[in-house]
């Protein structure tokens, strides 16, 4: 059917639905009003029950909830995980405007505890989406001292990561850079420190984040596969607070309070120098390496009155990492975030965000001879607006529009010293990416809510730009070039544009079980150009041209929800499909690198995956945790015009993020009053790998001649890392606390990658390489004043 | 303090990876024709040699021993080449097998009724190499027979060389190397029983050995530009230059095709298996079989216009303290030695 007609069958639908929703009812009042935490701060996904009439409702970015009531005295019973619940009653003659406070949950032995939102995901249309907050985080074992975002994605239902000390995380069968990663809304196009084993994301004011794999809201748009939406905490109200971490190879340090009743701060450092224990090493090459990174945030915000909040979070980062005598790398990432917060009224609500991002990249030649520093960068702006509306009984309206500029520097090679290279300047990357999107959550009855929403998208690839015209039926490459088209600069080469629409569907079979439904297309105009398994800081990022149509997915996905009585377990289970469009694979030996005729090396086909994901979790009690198990399978479709533009004969071929089983447990164990234990076990199977059908000698030398893409592939992973966490010791106005991790407890070899090699007197055979082959023991303090 | 200075590189030394076989299923390995065929301006460095690929079972090699092997040209030049040993075929003695840059090459085998075939390549312009220099480096080495690299010190040798701007050129180097080498029969070991076994003889030998190093560039970045120092082989100073070297480094001009294809048998030469290297990749060569398009035959015809410099070594000019080259036995059971002293030495 033609993309037209499905967009205004969809409305069409969207508006019948509303229509039949909206039918008379006798006189009605409006609570609305705000849920805050400890520190004053606005809090996002309260859940709210209100009884008589169970009615539930969630609460919004800015912590905003509101609801039509007919004249009488309700409970209210306000539930946040992390926070004590919160009953209060309330008498509606009028419409009311009520403000809820929650209070952290107190410490003790047989503490009722809400590790995630175990109720709302029953209740709401949210599926495929995880929440972990800092306190989940800060107990999950930690690598070399620290607890990472980006390392507990991948203990998630349905993502896997790209390797170990990599941060790259896949899902549902999607490629790395099909991720929008965030902080405070601004995206990351680099998140990784210190080969990976750090992220850009300092635990220690990390307030929550919530990874989004189905069921994507409207609201959400330019990347394919799944949004990790990361939100640093604010700074607290009540006083000034400190706290400082430290663990063998880095320190941290974090402010926080308030610096007048309308103004609070936070500001935090992070630094990691492991240089110094590498100068330890007796092996040359380690001793003369070295790496490190910092990194630094700071958040204000301003109550400006009761109806107008601004508020501005920003990041900065350097990294650098050095091999002898070779080549150095160097980046940073600077992120800024604006937002001002408006209450037009009661129910009707506005954010406007500015969100700028920039990354920069500089490697170095420092080889006698061939001296160079190649620069690049990517340099992101956008201007968001999003409203809320509460205003009709039933609906829960959400609308808006973005606008962005990205302009990506893939490279200037500036030759130096003795050096026999040439200066060479790729033309910059230029385009604009607009959206707007309306997104409504209707209770249909007692049992169903539908969240129906569309999303339009446009991008211009703005020149100059010099696009080539290859030759029809020919391979692309530089010889089949048969014409050059100019743009000037400001001149459009090429739009795209489409409609996305989402939905999802909730009925609830009884109080504690519901099922659920979704739909969504998504499109991404920006591409990570990298045929390496892992986000490095030499890869290319890229704006749909001419020749680079944008990526699509389709993703539908099927789900049952449970949750126990008093929430003690709940259980999920989600089936999806997904069909990717426009996808990317590489020329075998392809140049990435300053290749002015980058298309030429790139091949693009179809992908689909499915798969089938079940959680279980226990919330409360001694132990909780989770099993999740994941099966799923993705597959991609290369078919060009020749056989040097397609893989496999065409046929379907498994990706390379195609890892069928994923099995993760998470276990934490109140061990003793103070103490905790936390374990995470994970097992996944090996990635496809190209294999090699022989072995022959050329030149003197034995290689594998390899045939096809991804035929076998490598080892199973499986890994266990345990943590015993101090508990928080209180001495006046100083609490304590710190916790003994071992990563990957029982020393497996995990394969990261596999490649043949010789040793004389032996047959050439598969040899696997492991980055860590052994526990990996390390230790953290902090201290909070 | 102490403790902790010995603590940290030890956990440290946790994270450093390891390497171990792994298995792979052995039922889809195939056996392939492996050509490698070079034809150049310089008589000595033309040859082809045939084998076999095998699979990842069999740690044996297998040669093509009986194949029909010719090189013509479209100006209608033949040149036979016959079997020696070890799979290599030479132009047949008296035959004036020598390339001429410009024309245009093919070559054809016949193993028993099957007829493989190179694509024709054009034979292109040498491109003269201006100075060849040396610098002292250390890189990890395996002499043949040694199962792990080991950090050797040894020479970088560098070349320069004068890129033409008006077209794309491709280089690759190949290396003729004779050197002396003097060793230590007195110190002979019976292998058997263990015991010293002196030989009285003998210690001063010559050595003919070609060297190959995977290397190929091409002038995206360098075009037009004097190229200095490209570094294009290492020689470790243990084995090579104990006594006197005489090298002749040889610049091949090669085709885009052939460039590409030894480019990608690069990238797998230097895969370490980190974040960095890119997926392993199929080597496309040029020669197909002409009864069954299907057959996977490995290998280029790789036709490349040859420039030569030759330079003189000497051990007592290297600035580098060295201890001497051990190998207690004749120098004579070394591969390839000969206590004739070659001409001119």
């Amino acid at each position: 059917m033609p993309r037209k007609s499905v967009a205004i069958i969809l409305l069409l639908l969207v508006f019948a639905l509303g229509a039949w929703a909206q039918t008379p009812k006798p006189k009605q009042y409006k609570l609305s009003g705000t849920v805050r935490g400890t520190w004053g701060e606005r809090l996002e996904g309260a859940f709210l029950v209100i009884t008589p009439g169970d009615k539930g409702v969630l609460t919004d970015k800015q912590g905003r909830f509101s609801v039509l009531l007919e004249k009488g005295t309700y409970k209210i019973t306000c539930q946040y995980i992390g926070m004590a619940p919160l009953e209060e009653s309330v008498t509606v003659a009028d419409d009311k405007e009520v403000e809820l406070m929650l209070t952290r949950t107190n410490f003790k032995l047989k503490e009722v505890e809400i590790t995630s939102r175990p109720v709302t995901d029953v209740n709401s249309t949210h599926m495929g989406s995880s929440f972990i907050d800092q306190k989940m985080l800060t107990r999950m074992p930690k690598l070399l001292g620290e607890a990472d975002v980006l390392r507990s994605v991948s203990a998630l239902p349905g993502v896997v990561n790209a390797g170990e000390g990599t941060s790259g995380f896949f899902v549902r069968g999607g490629s790395a850079d099909q991720n929008l990663v965030l902080m405070d809304d601004a995206p990351l196009f680099n998140a990784n420190h210190l080969f990976g084993f750090y992220s850009v994301y300092n635990p220690d004011i990390l307030k929550s984040y919530e990874l989004h794999r189905s069921g994507i809201s409207a609201r959400y748009g330019s990347r394919i596969s799944s949004i990790l939406d990361v939100s640093l905490r604010d700074g607290n109200e009540e006083r000034m607070k400190y706290e400082i971490g430290v663990s063998p190879i880095s320190g941290k340090f974090s402010a926080d309070g308030p610096l007048s009743d309308k103004l609070t701060f936070l500001v935090a450092f992070r630094g990691a120098f492991p240089g110094y224990i590498m100068k330890l090493f007796p092996n040359r090459n380690i001793k003369n390496s070295s790496g490190h990174f910092y990194d630094g945030n700071v958040k204000f915000k301003y109550k400006l009155n009761p109806k107008n909040t601004i508020s501005f979070s920003g990041y900065h980062s350097a990294d650098g990492f050095k091999f002898p005598n070779d080549t150095t790398y160097q980046w940073k990432n600077t992120l800024g975030t604006l937002k001002w917060s408006h209450l037009f009224s009661n129910n009707f609500t506005g954010i406007a965000t500015l969100v700028k991002s920039h990354y920069a990249n500089k490697v170095e030649g420092i080889a006698i001879g061939e001296e160079f520093a190649l620069n690049s960068g990517i340099d992101f702006t956008q201007l968001k607006l999003d409203f809320g509306y509460f205003g009709l009984d039933k609906h829960q309206l959400d609308f808006g529009g973005d606008a962005a500029v990205y302009l990506i520097d893939p490279g200037e090679l500036v030759p130096y010293g003795s050096s026999s290279l040439n200066r060479r300047r790729l033309e910059s990357d230029k385009g604009y990416e607009t959206s707007l999107y309306v997104n409504d959550e209707m209770t249909l009855t007692d049992r169903m809510t539908l969240s129906a929403g569309l999303r339009f998208s446009q991008f211009a690839k703005i020149g100059p730009s010099d696009t080539y015209v290859y030759a029809e039926g020919q391979p692309r490459g530089d010889v089949n070039i048969i014409d050059t088209l100019s743009y000037g600069a400001g001149e459009v080469v090429q739009t795209y544009y489409g409609f996305e629409p989402r939905f999802s569907f909730k009925y609830s079979l009884t109080d504690n079980t519901s099922l659920k439904a979704g739909y969504s297309r998504t499109r991404q105009y920006i591409q990570l150009i990298s045929n390496t398994a892992a986000i490095t800081p030499v890869d290319v990022w890229k704006l749909s041209n001419k020749h680079i149509e944008p990526q699509v997915a389709d993703q539908v996905a099927l789900g049952y929800f449970y949750t126990s009585p008093e929430s003690w377990y709940d259980f999920s289970w989600e089936v999806y499909y997904k069909k990717l469009y426009n996808q990317i694979d590489y020329k075998d030996g392809a140049t990435l690198l300053l290749n002015p005729t980058l298309e030429s090396d790139l091949l693009f086909g179809k992908g689909n995956a499915y798969g089938s994901e079940w959680m279980l979790r226990k919330n409360q009690g001694r132990l909780t945790g989770w099993v999740s198990l994941t099966y799923s399978r993705s597959f991609r479709t290369i078919a060009g015009n020749t056989a040097a533009e397609t893989i496999n004969g065409g046929k379907a071929y498994p990706s390379n993020y195609d890892k069928p089983v994923n099995l993760n447990i998470f276990t934490d164990y109140h061990l003793w009053p103070k103490w905790k234990m936390t374990a995470n076990f994970t097992y996944t199977t090996g990635r496809p790998v190209t294999v090699a059908d022989s072995w022959y000698w050329y030149q003197g030398q034995i290689f594998a001649n390899y045939t096809g893409r991804n035929q076998e592939r490598m080892p199973d992973y499986h890994r266990l890392d345990v943590s015993l966490n101090r508990e928080i010791i209180k001495r006046g106005n100083v609490e304590y606390s710190g916790s003994f991790s071992v990563y990957n407890l029982y020393g497996r070899k995990n394969a990261y990658s596999m490649l043949y090699q010789h040793y004389y007197g032996e047959a050439p055979a598969a040899y696997k390489l492991a980055v860590i082959g052994a526990p990996i023991p390390s230790i953290n303090f902090n201290v909070k004043f | 303090m102490r403790m902790l200075r010995r603590l940290l590189p030890f956990v440290l030394l946790l994270l450093m990876g390891c390497i171990d076989q792994v298995d792979t299923d052995l039922s889809t390995q195939r056996k392939h024709l492996v050509v490698e065929g070079y034809f150049t301006n310089e008589a000595s460095l033309n040859y082809v040699r045939l084998s076999y690929s095998q699979p990842h079972s069999s740690p044996y090699n297998e040669f093509e021993e009986k194949a029909v092997v010719t090189v013509t040209s479209e100006e209608g030049e033949w040149h036979m080449f016959l079997y020696d040993r070890q799979g290599y075929y030479f132009p047949a003695p008296g035959s004036q097998a020598i390339g001429t840059p410009g024309r245009i090459y093919t070559l054809n085998i016949t193993v028993g009724d099957q007829l493989y075939q190179s694509k024709p390549v054009v034979m292109r312009e040498p491109i003269a190499i201006d100075d060849v220099q040396f610098e002292v480096a250390e890189q990890t080495f395996a002499f043949p027979g040694e199962r792990e690299k080991q950090l050797l010190p040894g020479y970088n040798v560098l070349v320069d060389y004068t890129d033409p701007a008006e077209e794309k050129n491709f280089l690759r180097w190949s290396f003729h190397t004779q050197y002396e080498v003097n060793t230590q029969p007195w110190d002979y070991i019976h292998p058997f029983t263990g015991l010293p076994a002196p030989k009285e003889c003998c210690v001063q030998c010559f050595l003919d050995e070609r060297l190959e190093q995977l290397k190929v560039i091409d002038d995206r970045l360098s075009n037009g530009k004097k190229v200095l120092r490209q570094n294009v082989l290492f020689m470790p100073f243990e084995k090579y230059l104990g006594v006197k070297n005489k090298l002749t480094v040889y610049q091949h001009s090669i085709s885009e095709e052939a460039y590409n294809f030894f480019r990608i048998l690069e990238q797998q030469k230097l895969a370490t298996g980190t974040v960095f290297d890119p997926p392993p990749a199929e080597v496309k060569g040029n020669i197909t079989s002409v009864n069954n398009e299907n057959e996977q035959v490995i290998g280029f015809f790789d036709v490349s216009g040859v420039s030569a410099r030759q330079v003189v070594i000497l051990r007592n000019d290297i600035d580098y303290p060295v201890a001497p080259f051990r190998y207690p036995d004749d120098c004579r059971v070394m591969k390839n030695a000969t206590m004739a002293i070659p001409e001119g030495w």
